[in-house]
């Protein structure tokens, strides 16, 4: 079996910057900065925890407007029809563009949620010491971080077609008030991803004691 | 070895030969691999560090050519449509004027930085610091700049972009008539640049030279003394690597 011994407990914390491993004594109080790129050393991030929760709620409350407010707006010779992140994914099953009403449904819809669940579970297993394999825990962590910004993809698409759809009366693309949620529903969960330490999840692990 | 062994090493030797995993805070000795290897942690399975070949060279060739597609990419049109004889197209930064013209200045800013902004300033601090690091010129600002590349990193959007493109593209087609832009071969260009420039790039590698002053361009010597540098023991370290590289040479 092999010895793993983690930077902290061998009084070294690696920059979160740079990733160079620097001694460093455990107590926050004192500042103490990487010798090579002059980042802020910290052991783990500073409130890690509270942070994510922070921008998690917030970006679940953000998460509701986002999905019942219409994110854009088709005038077509004087008819407005508003439609929802949900409605233009069955919009584009109708036209019978399956591949791409998948890649919307997952990447606005699926995406973003699967992120808010999959965080708060690791959330509650670092403060609730659940024995979730760490392991796992970490590829779900990888994922979440690899994965939140294919969301920004309705963000792109309203605004191409915003640009690009503009024949005054004939045809016109207006984006919605969904459209500003959604953009900080994304932004706030690539932020908790961001805040969230991983290192947590194995610092109660049998063997690093 | 006993872990006594390891932290009076790791404490009384050097720091460098030694890095922990930044996602479970293992501590590893660092070892020399294999050009095209990567080294992942074996606790949890981390990309811990790689081995790129002539990684200045490459990188700066392909983000000199990413920056030099950047401005047919966003000047030029990506997609143009045509309907009932009227015909308009879009460029990348239409799509963000067209968002602020309808009062979304948040989201408006938001994909300026995610399309524009960030793949931009991406390419052109790293261009500056390789070819700072290919002058051999050391400067304090160049470590700053590379530090605000890290900041930078993973919002950048250009993949995600390009789907968006396609997205639209199908949305239009039982409106319209669709057709793709000059622009968008030139975005393409872009974006396997800035893609090829991840696969090219040693980090670690760049950060060596900006922590030390000495352009050594041998991926990862086995020999942790090399990092051992001392401020004024610059020159005896830039001959020990060199040697380590011809050693590395002949081996294979």
């Amino acid at each position: 079996m092999m010895d793993i011994r983690s930077a902290r407990s061998l009084g070294m914390a690696s920059c979160s910057l740079c990733h160079k491993l620097c001694r460093f004594v455990d107590d926050d109080e004192i500042a103490q900065y990487c010798p090579r790129c002059g980042t802020r050393l910290h052991s783990r991030y500073p409130n890690s925890v509270v942070r994510t929760w922070a921008l998690l709620i917030t970006a679940a409350i953000c998460f509701l407007p986002a999905n019942l407010y219409p994110i854009m707006v088709v005038s077509q010779l004087g008819n407005d029809t508003p439609s929802t992140i949900f409605g233009g994914v069955v919009t584009l099953v109708h036209h019978g563009a399956y591949g791409i009403a998948a890649v919307v449904f997952i990447a606005s819809l699926v995406v973003p949620f699967l992120k808010l669940i999959g965080l708060v579970i690791l959330l509650i297993k670092i403060q609730r010491g659940w024995h979730l394999n760490a392991n796992q825990c970490t590829s779900m962590y990888r994922m979440i971080e690899f994965i939140g910004r294919w969301s920004m993809l309705d963000i792109f698409v309203i605004a191409l077609l915003a640009a690009l759809v503009n024949l005054g009366a004939v045809a016109r693309i207006e984006a919605g008030p969904a459209a500003t949620a959604f953009g900080l529903t994304v932004v706030l969960t690539m932020l908790a991803a961001m805040t969230f330490d991983p290192r947590l999840i194995w610092d109660k692990e049998v063997g690093d004691e | 070895m006993a872990t006594s062994d390891i932290r009076q090493n790791a404490l009384h030797q050097d720091e460098g030969e030694w890095l922990a995993c930044h996602e479970c805070d293992a501590v590893f000795r660092k070892q020399a691999i294999d050009v095209r290897f990567d080294a992942y942690c074996p606790r949890c399975g981390c990309h811990l560090y790689a081995s790129r070949p002539d990684t200045v060279r490459r990188t700066l060739a392909l983000s000199l050519t990413g920056l030099i597609l950047f401005f047919p990419a966003v000047l030029l049109p990506i997609i143009g449509l045509d309907v009932l004889g009227m015909s308009n197209s879009a460029t990348l930064l239409a799509a963000v004027m067209a968002l602020f013209n309808e009062g979304y200045w948040w989201t408006s800013f938001l994909v300026l930085a995610c399309s524009i902004a960030v793949p931009f300033i991406e390419m052109l601090s790293l261009t500056v610091v390789l070819i700072a690091i290919s002058l051999d010129h050391y400067n304090p600002w160049v470590k700053s700049m590379f530090k605000f590349w890290h900041l930078l990193k993973g919002w950048g959007m250009l993949e995600v972009y390009l789907i968006g493109v396609l997205v639209s593209m199908v949305k239009l087609l039982d409106m319209a008539s669709v057709h793709i832009g000059l622009g968008l071969y030139a975005f393409i260009g872009m974006l396997l640049m800035t893609l090829l420039m991840t696969l090219s790039l040693d980090t670690e590698e760049v950060w060596e030279f900006l922590e030390q002053g000495i352009h050594a361009p041998v991926p990862h010597p086995e020999a942790g003394s090399a990092s051992t540098a001392t401020p004024n023991g610059d020159d005896q370290v830039a001959t020990e690597r060199y040697a380590l590289k011809e050693e590395g040479l002949n081996r294979r």
